[in-house]
């Protein structure tokens, strides 16, 4: 049985600039799950404990799989909350294995229990997620 | 690829102009500043908004598409032409956010804080995905309602979750 994350765990999720808004929010779509994903990957910085919030960040980005755009941003959301408005949710450990083109992730973590991300439920707890973000980041590094 | 207007729209607009010129003799012996031209529009045209704000929709356009271009995105031509037919009408005549997905269709986000929001995936062929949160100040909690239904249905709800107000908002 994976563990679960604790309530006062704050976990990030990539945002491509074309999915930010004009007053720089974000849209809920980041949210719902690609074709063939089975959940949602978030980072959780909290791994890291050991480190600040700016070297958490650091982390994150040094060992994202993705192409990070310079525009882009980390979204910041608490797993307690999120939990809390939307119930039916797991957040998983799923560590990444190293790979010819990333190195490994002992922080990644899956949200489980979203339904299919071309749905309008998808749409609409996407929204919801959307509402629920608490801190935005620069995707990439401030200094 | 430039976003399109529909040829109807502009022959709208044309005649309103042309009405509400000011004839230059008028104009010369004037000691009062007179009202703004657009404010003029505005008052008898309702349409008048939404050729305000078709300039920032088709730079925020060309701004997704360079984006979606870095990230291997092309833009639906469907969705645009979805889009385009949906915000040069009535309620939806003001200012929304747009945003690229993956799949190429545009998304666009009315918000109110006092009322809620509206987002609206245009999927083409006369199709949306739509989700409305209608905040009501007598309700502890908030409408939330998502589905699929045509551009014109999508129309027909706004009116009946009484969103028309934030969606005309600029």
């Amino acid at each position: 049985m994976t563990p679960e994350l604790p309530d006062e765990s704050p976990v990030v999720r990539y945002a491509a600039p074309r999915h930010i808004h004009d007053d720089g929010s974000l849209d809920g779509y980041i949210f719902r799950l690609r074709p063939q994903e089975s959940g949602l990957s978030v980072p959780w910085l909290k791994y890291f404990s050991h480190l600040t919030k700016p070297q958490q960040l650091a982390q994150i980005r040094r060992l994202s799989p993705l192409n990070l755009r310079r525009n882009g941003r980390l979204a910041e959301s608490s797993v307690g909350l999120t939990r809390q408005e939307l119930p039916d949710l797991a957040f998983l450990s799923q560590p990444l294995p190293a790979t010819e083109q990333s190195p490994a992730d002992p922080s990644h973590r899956e949200i489980a229990g979203l339904p299919p991300g071309a749905s309008p439920q998808a749409a609409l707890i996407g929204d919801l997620m959307a509402a629920l973000v608490q801190n935005l980041h620069p995707a990439w590094g401030e200094g | 690829m430039g976003a399109t207007m529909p040829v109807t729209a502009k022959v709208r607009h044309g005649k309103v102009n042309r009405r509400t010129q000011p004839s230059r003799r008028a104009g010369r012996h004037d000691q009062t500043r007179p009202p703004s031209r657009s404010s003029q529009l505005a008052a008898i045209h309702p349409n008048h908004q939404v050729r305000q704000i078709q300039p920032a929709y088709q730079s925020r356009l060309r701004e997704l598409q360079a984006d979606g271009a870095t990230d291997g995105v092309m833009l639906n031509a469907a969705s645009e032409k979805d889009f385009w037919h949906f915000v040069n009408s009535p309620p939806a005549a003001g200012k929304g956010s747009l945003v690229l997905l993956d799949n190429g269709n545009l998304r666009a986000l009315w918000k109110g804080e006092a009322t809620g929001q509206l987002g609206v995936q245009f999927l083409g062929d006369g199709m949306a995905e739509y989700v409305i949160f209608r905040r009501r100040p007598e309700a502890e909690k908030v409408s939330q309602a998502a589905g699929v239904d045509t551009l014109d249905g999508v129309k027909r709800l706004i009116n009946a979750f009484d969103l028309s107000q934030l969606a005309e908002q600029r």
